[in-house]
């Protein structure tokens, strides 16, 4: 038996669910892997300004993942379509190109800047907790949310990711939101907010003082999210948060999610995703399954019998 | 010292660095340029009261690693240090056959401490050769290393390099006490000329290190600078680069994350013709030109 990988985000479509989750993704990773055999490439976000980023230390190791404040960097949109753009097309990967503006009228008018031949798809980067003040983004709340996507969605025909951040109380009406105003997928989710104290001297971990949680210790919160989000929207959940193995995989895809980004495994084991992927194609191998598109959403939730039902039997 | 034997076989590519972004594809077929994996723990040993030697069995692969390149250690949890980030370590040397690679490092945290507890016949996750190392100019006669502490280590493999291509090293090596200089012994195994500096005997001031140069400069020449390890020496370097039109090399730290140019967590700024330019040192680096380098 073969398993068949290839998934479906709206029209386009994978040949296997996994791909790099923004901000962990450049040529560098070529070092170690063939880029055809992933599912998608993300890029990393690009803003239409030049951005040199934010104060170090950019990076703080916790226990289980690593909070970040890098504060996108960015070489501005024409480095990207004359130098990022041409390195990835070449490959016959979907490329996603993740973007982010200030204003939802930046976003619009990068969308269409950047929906040029070799973009397969524009992850909006709605979430990122290291460009605003305190942390803020647009996906905090269902109304910004559905404003800016509106927008983008009527300035692009490339298919349309919504990221989602895991920093809002209620992320299936946010999902709601960005179903209704366009969003042809959602991606689930940016990294926590959080904060980390150096003790030896009193000052924040981080030169941004705050930063994004990420790696396995946000695992279980945004595994949670993604079954909220695929509950409350019929669009393509893209589940991101933690995920190192295809274990990791399998559980976000059982919970909803059509297909996984992978992130800060990547710097612990570069071939993470490699491994995610064979991993997957295991793991329906010894149970049977036929297409891994079969696991999204098999969560079974029902109740069912107790398996320990010995009392049921006649008395001996 | 345990560690003249150290030899780079690769000695051909590494005087012809090619930058690694060009090099997944030269037969049109996809292959690694980097190995992460398993190695073999065949040595771990003090060289003084402050440094342990790591000596490792591996893929050809990483033990093509060149002068000044670096490798992700993923290091052991122990007790309460569970580090899960990697740890970029400096080739202190590396050769082909047997295929083994070389760490020199001090216990200071974490990580370290990880690498400590190590024996031989254990297995420890490397990821390289990365970034971009030095670059030795066929043409270059005299060159003058100058390294203090942890980047000795990282000088230390371009002495046998320099030797191979046939290039006198002049190797200024400083530390707070003598018994702290390492590699002295392996420079002068390849014929280097090494002059130790210290804290303890008030030698090692950037005062005296630019009359020593000014005075390797007059008597044998030099066609470039090699450095590592100290501001205050790469400042000296950079005045008597700008003076005598002397070309030079610094290999740079910076906390890392991924090690590959993912992340943009270890960004230096370097000043290009008065341009401040962000660069990563890890992939851009972590040698760069002496000139546009910053404290």
């Amino acid at each position: 038996m073969s398993v068949d990988l290839s998934v479906e985000i709206g029209s386009l479509r994978l040949r296997n669910p996994v791909m790099p989750a923004s901000g962990t993704f450049a040529e560098g990773l070529e070092k170690v892997m063939d880029f055809s055999r992933l599912g998608a490439l993300v890029g990393k976000t690009i803003t239409r300004e030049l951005r040199t980023g934010n104060p170090l230390p950019r990076v703080v190791e916790q226990p289980g993942g690593m909070i970040n404040s890098i504060g996108i960097p960015s070489k501005g949109l024409d480095s990207f379509l004359k130098k990022t753009l041409p390195l990835y097309v070449k490959h016959d990967t979907p490329f996603v190109v993740s973007i982010s503006a200030p204003t939802a009228e930046g976003f619009v008018s990068l969308a269409r800047d950047v929906s040029v031949e070799g973009v397969a798809a524009i992850e909006a980067n709605i979430s990122c907790p290291n460009i605003e003040e305190d942390g803020k983004a647009f996906a905090m709340t269902a109304e910004s949310t559905a404003r800016v996507t509106s927008m983008l969605r009527k300035a692009t025909s490339l298919p349309l990711w919504a990221k989602l951040t895991p920093n809002t109380g209620d992320i299936a009406a946010v999902a709601r939101a960005a179903e209704a105003a366009g969003a042809d997928a959602l991606v689930v989710a940016n990294t926590i907010l959080a904060m980390a104290v150096d003790l030896k001297t009193f000052r924040p971990s981080l030169g941004n003082i705050m930063g994004g949680l990420s790696g396995p210790a946000v695992k279980p919160i945004v595994l949670r999210q993604v079954y909220q989000c695929a509950r409350a929207a019929k669009i393509p959940v893209i589940g991101c948060g933690g995920i190192s193995t295809a274990e990791d995989a399998a559980e976000f895809m059982l919970a909803g999610a059509a297909a996984v980004q992978v992130g800060t495994a990547t710097f612990v084991q570069p071939d993470a995703m490699l491994r995610v992927i064979d991993g997957l194609e295991q793991f329906c191998l010894h149970r049977d399954i036929a297409r891994v598109r079969d696991l999204t959403g098999a969560l079974i939730v029902e109740e069912s019998d107790e398996p320990d039902v010995a009392w049921m039997e006649p008395a001996q | 010292m345990p560690c003249q034997h150290v030899s780079f076989a690769m000695i051909g590519t590494m005087l012809q660095i090619s930058t690694h972004r060009e090099t997944n594809e030269t037969d049109g077929r996809w292959h690694a340029t980097a190995s992460s994996e398993a190695a073999t723990v065949i040595e771990n040993t003090p060289v003084n009261a402050e440094y342990r030697r790591l000596m490792l069995s591996c893929s050809a692969l990483a033990a093509s690693a060149s002068p000044g390149q670096f490798f992700q250690l993923l290091c052991p949890e122990v007790g309460n240090d569970k580090p899960f980030l990697r740890r970029p370590m400096s080739v202190y040397g590396a050769r082909r056959s047997p295929a083994q690679v070389e760490f020199l490092y001090k216990v200071t945290g974490a990580g370290t401490r990880g690498l400590d507890s190590l024996s031989p016949g254990d297995t420890l996750d490397i990821f390289g050769p990365l970034g971009v190392g030095f670059h030795l100019d066929p043409s270059w006669r005299n060159i003058v290393v100058v390294g203090r502490g942890a980047g000795l280590a990282t000088l230390a493999p371009l002495a046998q390099a320099a030797r191979e291509a046939d290039i006198h090293v002049t190797a200024i090596l400083s530390a707070r006490r003598p018994d702290l200089l390492v590699s002295v012994e392996l420079f002068r195994s390849y014929g280097a000329d090494v002059i130790g500096v210290t804290d303890s005997e008030a030698t090692s001031g950037p005062a005296n290190v630019e009359k020593i140069i000014r005075g390797v400069i007059a008597s044998r020449g030099c066609d470039a600078f090699f450095t590592c390890g100290s501001s205050r020496l790469m400042r000296v370097l950079q005045r008597l680069g700008g003076e005598f039109g002397i070309p030079g090399q610094i290999a740079m730290e910076q906390q890392m994350a991924c090690g590959i140019g993912l992340c943009h967590c270890c960004v230096r700024d370097f000043n290009v013709a008065g341009d401040i330019v962000s660069r990563r040192v890890c992939w851009d680096g972590p040698v760069f030109d002496l000139e546009e380098a910053m404290p």
